[in-house]
This record gives C-alpha cells, structure tokens and sequence, in this order.
C-alpha cells in the first residue's frame, strides 16, 4: 500500500533495478508507517485517557514489561530491514557489469556534464589536458588510433535501451553527485577518485541528468539531457555523431 | 553586574547570546526561502540593506544564496542550538540540580561563553568580507570550500575556537558533576537531564577535536598552500591548479563526520533531557525505567561515534565498508527507540496537566518520532540512494532539530521561566505560540518529504526551476515560505510573553510542584543556590508520593 | 576552608584533567589518523623516510626534542616527589620550561631548514604532514612549558600543590607519547 502511494511520486522507475530500489524504499516507509501510526495512536489515546482530572488520583504506573516487547519488534523489524531488503540489493548493485555494456566515460566539472564516447570500436582513445578547447572539454589525442572513433558530447547522454550502460566517472575540480533519478542512480563524484557505476534501461524516454553535490554557485544549473534509444536509433546516433568528427588539421 | 563566573550569569549569557543567533538564523532563512518561493522575484529593499554585490535590484545573486544557506546552517547548529541547549540550559541547572554551589571551574566556563561569543561575531562579520561569509554549505566539502572566498577562512577560525568554547565548558560541567553532586545523590539518582547533559559534554569533548583537526588541515590549504584534501591534476576552469596535489578529499568527509554525527545528539540529547523533567513533572509520573533510559543514552552517545559513514554512503567506498555502517546505522537506533518508549510510556497512569510547557514537551515525542522513521531510508544504501541530497534530507534532519529540538527548549523555558525569573509566563499567549509554531513547522518541513521522494535536490539557488521533476513543486515553494513567516509572527508573540512576564507576570515559586532539586531553593535562586546545603534521599521524581 | 571543600577540588581538578587530556588524545589522533589515511592512500609516498636528504638536516631536531621531552618528563616526576616528601625544591623546576623553548626552538629551526631545501608545507603532502603533526606537538609543548613556568613563579616560596604535579606529569607524558607516535609513524615506518 505505501509502496503504490510512494510510486505515485517516484520518478518513473526505468531501469531494471529501479523496482528493487523501490521496494527497499516501499519497506523502510511500511516498517516507519507502521511504527509511527501505531504509536501515535497509543499516544493519542493516552493523552486523553490521563489527562488530569480534579479530585482524580492518578492511576497505576504502566507495567515493566510489555512496552519492551515494542521495542524487540522494532529491532526485529530493523534486521528484516537489513538482512531482507537492504543489503541483498545493495551487494547485487556492486556486482560488475555483465559482459557487451555499452560504455560512457563522464567527466564533471562547473557546471557542466561532459560525455565521451567510445565510437564503434569501444575502445576509449587517450586524451590530454593541454589539447582541450571549447568545443571538447576533455581533450581527445587523435593522434591514439583507438581515439579516431571517439566523440565527446557536452550535456548529452545517450544510452541504448535493454542493455546495460557503464559509466565511467571523474571530475576535473569539485566533489559532483551523477544523477540519473529515472534509472536510480547516484554517485559522488570526487575529483582524484574515478569510480564506475552502471545500470540497464528498460525503457525508451527523455530525461535529465542531474548534480546531486553542492559544487559552487552554479550547481543548481548543472543538469544534462538524458535520453534512452532503442537500440537501432542508438546505433544510428553513434554512426551520426562519427561522420560529423572532424579530421585532426 | 552580576559576573559570569556565576553559573546563573553565564547561562542566561548563553541565553540571551543563542537567542538572538537563533533570530540571525531564522532571518538567513526568510531571505533564502523568499528566493525558493519567487526566484528571481526582487526584495524590494535588499539592494538597500545587502548592496549592489548581493543583491543588485533586489534579486538575491546565487553568491548571497549560498552564504545564506551555509551560513543558516552553521548559526542554527554551532551559535544557536547548541549553546542553548548545553550552554544555556546546562550551566544554569545542572549544578542547581545536583544540589552544587556553582561550577567546578566557574573561570573556564566564563572563558568559554568569552569564545563562543567572539567566534559567533567573527562569523557573523564575515558577510562583510569581499566575497562574503562561507559559501560552500555548513558540510564545507573541499575541495570546493578550498577554492571558496576568504569567508572560508574565518568560517574555519570560528570552527576553532568554538571547539576550544565547547571542550572548556564540556570539561567544567563534567567536573562538576563528578566532584560537586550533594551529599546522597548518587549516580543512580540524578535526574535524566544531568545524564543527558554529561553525555552531551561527553560526546562535544570526544568528536570536536576531530573536526579542529580537520579545520587545521583545511586552514592549511588555504593558507599555506598545502594540499591535504586537494588530489593531483586538479584544474578549475580547465588551468591546473598550482598545487603540490597528492591528498583525498574524503579524509575532510570522514573527519568532519566523526565529529557531525555525534553533534547530532548532541543536538537532540539536552532536548530529550528536558522532554523526561517536563513530562514527570506535569504528569506526576516517576520516569519509566530509569535505569534502562540511562544505559540507552550512555549507548546511544557511544555507539553515535561509529556511524559517521552513513553520510557517505554514495562517495564509492567499498560494499563492505558501506554495509557495516549501515549495520551500525540500524543499530544505532535501538537506544533511541528505547528513549522515546520510555518518555512515552512514562505517562501511562499519569495526570496530565496540560500546561503550555506540556504541550510542547508531548509534541516534541511525534515530532521527533516522524524525524527518527524517516531516517530508516537514509540510512541504507538503496533507499539512501534515491533519497540522498533530496528535500527528504532536509525534511529529516529539520523534524529532529527544529520541531524536535526546538520545541524541546520552548518546553524547557515554559518550565523554566519562574525558576530563572520567580515568574511565570502567561499560558494564554503560551497556547498561541505553541499551536501556532506547531501548524507552521509543520506546513514548512512535511511537504520536503515530498519533494525529495520525487527527486527535487536540495542546495537548489533556483528551486529547481531547470529540471522537469521539480516541476510540479515549484508551487507549493510560496506556501512553505509564508508558513514560515507566520512561525516567525508566533515567535513575536513568545517574545512579548518573555518580556511582559519577566516584570508582570504571576509570581510563583514552584508552580509545577517539581519534586528536582532546583526547585528545592528559592526563584530566582540566591548567590550559592542554597541556604543550607541539600541532603538527597532518594530518586529525583517523587510524584508517586502520598498518592497512591 | 574545610577539608571536604579540598577534597573535591582535588577530585574535579583530576577529573578536570583526565577530561581535558581525553580531548587532546582525541585531536591528535584525528591529525595522525589523517596523515595515515593520506599515506596509506597514496600512490607515490612509498618511501619509508620522510624525505632522505632532508632528514638528516633535520636530525638534530629529533635528537634533541627527544631529549628535552624525556628530560620535562622526568623533571617533573622529580618535582612532585620533592614537592609530595616536601624536600627543597631545586632549580630543576625550571627545567619543563627549558625543554619547552628548546622544542620550540629546534622546531623553528627544523621549519627553516625544511623551507630552505624546498620542502615547505606546499611542496608535498609529506611535507605538509610533517609540517602540521610536529607544529601541533610543538605548540602543546610550548602550552605545557608555559603552565609549568607559571606554577614554579607563583609557587616560588610554597609548595605546589601535589596533585596538581601528578596532573603536569601526566601531561607530559601525553605529549611523550605523541611524539614517539611521530617519529615512529613518519620516520622509522
């Protein structure tokens, strides 16, 4: 019940562990619902059962025990919580991609999302600090054969639908948070400390990256496009992106 | 002028300074909540009063919005929340309530409110800074509050001294508490409040030295050149950063959690002290197991230092490393159930009287309630992960602090009043500022779950106008803001109430009829609380006594 | 002043102390567990010494910090023993705050020599570590010598209370352990 009412909020779930996020969400919410709710109805009734009365002596303390048998639910609940729903999904999130991802390195900075592709060959070419301009942040050595294919994209993400995407994460200056609400996932991004993260689509749409980590003054403006293909518009994408790259001069 | 080597001096120094930064506090946040709910709509007078670098036509610039957001939070936390309730609160009545003459250190206590202040004015004055107070959140994560304005920098000597502030005043009211109880009163016989308040100095003597360890290091980088949290080939603006490089940015995250996380209790343990001395009172009821409520809170302040890494649940440490601090996490709140199970259940069988002091003291145990269930969420991973960096946060940690906390210490000066003053305040104009503050908090911080279940960040300049999931929240912004400025029109009303009972208000010795030792002297207590020292007999709350 | 007024002054002035040397702990360990976490973490701090050739500038600096430390160490061991069998005091009062501007001053003179080789605090995290963990000691030295220097003035023709001995003894003891724990850590390791 509270996992249906939380879904009426949620961003659309879209990837394929987005439901199992939810439902360890849906569980914390349904065991603090029910603690909550119980609680105050207690409390509600005992605010009006004691209140006090002119010439009434109070009555008798409560027992010594039974409050604590609440207590052990709670605890009780907190390991179903643990062992049941949390952790599960949190080690099968820190698996490694499977095999025939689709690969994205991201690099960060204020206040912009820079993405690099890997072009047909899916192989990251070299890139180097002293030949990054306006048009490529990251600086593509095309001078490496496994760059010649590789394009960079300011603020554009596109992944293919159905299979899983790796995203490989840096920063160039500040701490920033990749965020990816629809396909549940968020991952700091510290500069000096790349980190990978991946996830599966399972639908087609257009959405938002965001920046989930204060990173200077522009932050609330650090949002990207996201968007997921199928997988013949993707293909079509990458082949259209490859045939605008232009020569080294 | 009475001297502040008296504890009663210092605690209404303490009073009156945390008073009025909790009013700076509220101000910071009336301005940055106008932004959320009109962005881009001008002050009409804020070019008048904050120039032309902040607010240039009166439109808040995203460099004012974030000094008001980093510096609400460190005012609230470090100038006004904690000094009231430890400061404050602790140095008035603790000694009054182990039957002791004063403090155990009376110079070191005063040294200590001296620092306080002076840190609170060095921040306070670094608006005028060019480029203003600290802007990079009160979490100051380099490397980004490295390359901040030199706001910063006295953000950071502030940090210093306020640690220094807190380790003097923990060290004298622990001192106290250890060699100046009254004759009889054992360990097992103090009032709740006096535990709370040890383990609070406990916790602030214990976790701030990590925090000033961490602000030497940031310091250095800052000024020294140095590079502790600043890693190699860093480049801001694509031109490299003219630094060694070959630190970690984590280390400030780990250093400033291992003191933040306790301050947490620390914020919330006087409260649940003063939650267990008005409910007794007002309900004529022993505490419910007292003894298990001391070992919870012994254990909820222990077991508070191994938990830090919640907080950074999503930097990409280890799956192992994560998972035992969500573990520590869950456990963590075993003694604070235990806590609000007993404060609740200690009504059972009770006469509830319901006076202003009451209503906020019962208040207090949902408020807080709804602060603790909506931290099970955050504090595992995948949950942690949708919510992370959301309203939901600050929806959270605001249920427990401002509604909880702070209703805690409206409880404490209702309760307190006629012991500080020999008066009461007028219950009337209690029950305005207690439903009024009540409905009003709660129209601010409920929608903020809300927001962040559907993903709006927070530390948002523009409210999240950008992105299409805050879309739909954008109108509900104006509502929370006026809601907040009517809580700010109920606190006028506390203010009056204060002011006019202080000279006309209801002369009363012990209106409560409180059975703890602060009431067995006179109101106001004279120069060395007692005439003729207290001998104790049994437990603090005897309400049971000649009724049963 | 009646002796159960003593009583607990002593009793709170220890508790006071014990309290205060707790924090210390605290804040010097937060600093070493950051200088072990940078090292740890990085990739090109594999070197066991510090920095060779700039050590054995500095070496004098180790020696003798050493020494004065273990001296105060002793010396007021020695004061309390003469002050608890009420013995005369001799001039070895003094000696904490010897030791103290002596750290002082071997430091400054350890700093400079480090600056002077091109190993400030910005030229490396060891450096800067180096820097900020023996810069901490030294200030906590210089504290602990200006209390004792106090105490042996304004007790020049009484007694210094024993208690209050015991307390100095084990500060300086505190900043003994802290110091091995630096020159373990960032020299022999």
């Amino acid at each position: 019940m509270i996992g249906e009412w939380l879904n009426r909020w949620l961003p659309t779930p879209a990837s394929a562990h987005a439901a199992r996020f939810d439902s360890v969400l849906a569980a914390t919410h349904t065991e603090g619902a029910l603690i909550f709710l119980s609680w105050l109805v207690l409390f509600a009734i005992m605010l009006v059962k004691f209140r006090a009365r002119p010439g009434a002596p109070p009555g008798k303390p409560a027992g010594q025990r039974w409050p604590l048998v609440a207590v052990a639910a709670v605890v009780l609940g907190d390991v179903w919580l643990l062992a049941g729903s949390a952790l599960p999904a949190w080690f099968e999130r820190a698996r490694p991609a499977p095999a025939g991802a689709a690969e994205v390195r991201v690099v960060a900075e204020q206040f912009a999302w820079n993405f690099h592709y890997p072009g047909p060959d899916l192989r990251f070419g070299r890139t180097t600090p002293s030949l990054i301009t306006a048009a490529d942040p990251i600086g593509i050595d095309r001078s490496d054969p496994a760059a010649a294919d590789d394009f960079v994209l300011i603020g554009i993400l596109v992944v293919p639908v159905d299979r899983p995407t790796v995203v490989h994460l840096s920063s160039k200056d500040v701490i920033h948070s990749f965020t990816l609400a629809t396909m549940r996932v968020k991952q700091d991004v510290t500069p000096g400390l790349p980190v990978s993260t991946w996830f599966t689509p399972i639908t087609t749409g257009s959405w938002e990256v965001g920046c989930s980590q204060l990173c200077g003054l522009g932050h609330y403006r650090m949002r990207a496009l996201f968007e997921v293909r199928s997988e013949a518009e993707w293909q079509a994408f990458v082949a259209d992106e490859v045939s605008r790259i232009e020569p080294p001069s | 002028m009475t001297r502040l080597t008296d504890h009663k001096t210092l605690g209404i120094a303490y009073a009156n300074t945390s008073g009025v930064f909790m009013v700076v506090g509220f101000l910071l946040m009336l301005l940055f909540r106008w932004q959320l709910a009109w962005p881009g709509q001008p002050i009409p007078i804020a070019t008048a009063i904050f120039g032309e670098t902040n607010a240039p036509g009166g439109i808040l610039l995203p460099e004012f919005y974030y000094q008001l957001v980093a510096m609400h939070g460190s005012v609230m936390i470090f100038l006004a929340v904690v000094p009231m309730a430890v400061g404050a609160l602790g140095s008035y009545f603790v000694p009054l309530q182990i039957g002791a003459p004063g403090l155990a250190f009376p110079r070191l206590g005063a040294a200590g409110y001296l620092l306080y202040l002076a840190a609170g004015l060095l921040m306070a004055a670094s608006f005028v800074l060019p480029g203003g107070a600290a802007n990079s959140g009160w979490t100051s994560y380099p490397p980004l509050a490295i390359l901040a304005s030199s706001g910063q920098t006295v953000w950071l000597v502030g940090i210093l001294m306020l640690g220094v502030s807190s380790m003097l005043g923990a060290i004298s009211l622990l001192a106290t508490i250890v060699a100046y109880r009254a004759p009889g009163l054992t360990l097992m016989r103090l009032p709740f409040f006096v535990w709370s308040q040890a383990m609070t100095a406990l916790l602030l003597l214990l976790a701030f030295p990590a925090l000033q360890a961490a602000a030497v290091f940031q310091l250095m980088d800052r000024v020294a050149g140095t590079s502790f949290f600043l890693p190699s080939g860093l480049a801001v603006s694509n031109t490299p950063l003219a630094v060694s490089g070959g630190g970690n940015p984590l280390l400030w995250q780990h250093l400033f959690w291992f003191l933040a996380h306790p301050e947490v209790y620390v914020l919330i343990l006087p409260a649940m002290g003063v939650v267990a001395e008005v409910i007794t009172a007002h309900a004529r009821r022993t505490l419910w197991r007292y003894g298990l409520m001391v070992g919870a809170v012994v254990a909820l302040g222990a077991w508070s230092m191994v938990v830090w890494a919640h907080h950074m649940l999503l930097t990409g440490m280890s799956t192992t490393l994560s998972s035992f601090f969500q573990i520590t996490t869950m456990a963590v709140s075993v003694p604070s159930v235990i806590l609000i199970t007993s404060l609740v259940v200690t009504l059972w069988g009770g006469a509830i009287r319901y006076t202003t002091a009451m209503c906020f003291a019962l208040a207090f145990l949902p408020m807080f309630g709804l602060g603790g269930v909506t931290g099970l969420p955050l504090g595992l991973g995948p949950s942690n992960l949708i919510l992370h960096d959301t309203y939901y946060v600050i929806g959270h940690f605001h249920y427990l602090v401002a509604p909880g906390t702070m209703f805690a210490l409206f409880a404490a000066v209702y309760h307190w009043f006629p012991k500080v003053t020999g008066r009461r305040l007028d219950e009337r104009l209690g029950l305005v500022h207690f439903l009024g503050s009540f409905v009003t908090m709660n129209a601010v911080f409920l929608p903020m779950f809300l927001m962040g279940i559907m993903g709006v960040n927070r530390r948002m300049y523009d409210a999240g106008l950008q992105y299409q999931l805050a879309e739909p929240t954008l109108v509900w912004n104006p509502h929370m803001t006026w809601s907040a400025v009517a809580l700010g029109v109920f606190q006028l009303v506390f203010v009056v109430n204060m002011v006019w009972s202080a000279k006309r208000g209801v002369p009363a010795e012990n209106p409560w009829q409180a059975t703890t030792l602060e009431w067995a002297t006179s109101s106001p207590p004279p120069a060395g609380n007692f005439a003729v020292p207290p001998v104790v007999t049994g437990a603090p709350y005897r309400y049971e006594e000649g009724q049963a | 002043m009646t002796p159960g007024v003593d009583a607990r002054r002593t009793r709170a002035a220890d508790a006071g102390t014990w309290l205060f040397l707790a924090s210390l702990v605290m804040f010097y360990a937060s600093l070493y567990s950051g200088y072990v976490l940078l090292r740890a973490g990085s990739e090109t701090w594999t070197t066991p010494w510090l920095a060779r050739p700039i050590l054995w500038k500095i070496q004098p600096f180790v020696v003798s910090n050493t020494l004065w430390l273990v001296l105060a160490f002793v010396n007021t061991r020695q004061w309390r023993l003469a002050a608890a069998s009420g013995a005369p005091r001799s001039i070895g009062v003094w000696l904490p705050t010897m030791a103290a501007s002596g750290v002082a001053l071997a430091w400054t003179g350890a700093a400079d020599a480090m600056l002077k080789a091109g190993s400030g605090p910005a030229a490396s995290v060891a450096a800067a570590s180096w820097f900020v963990l023996t810069g901490a000691l030294a200030l906590g030295v210089l504290g602990g010598g200006l209390v004792a220097t106090w105490w042996a003035w304004r007790d020049r023709r009484s007694e210094t209370p024993v208690h209050a001995l015991r307390q100095l003894q084990r500060y300086w003891g505190l900043m003994l352990v802290v110091w091995f724990s630096i020159v373990v850590g960032m020299y022999f390791v």
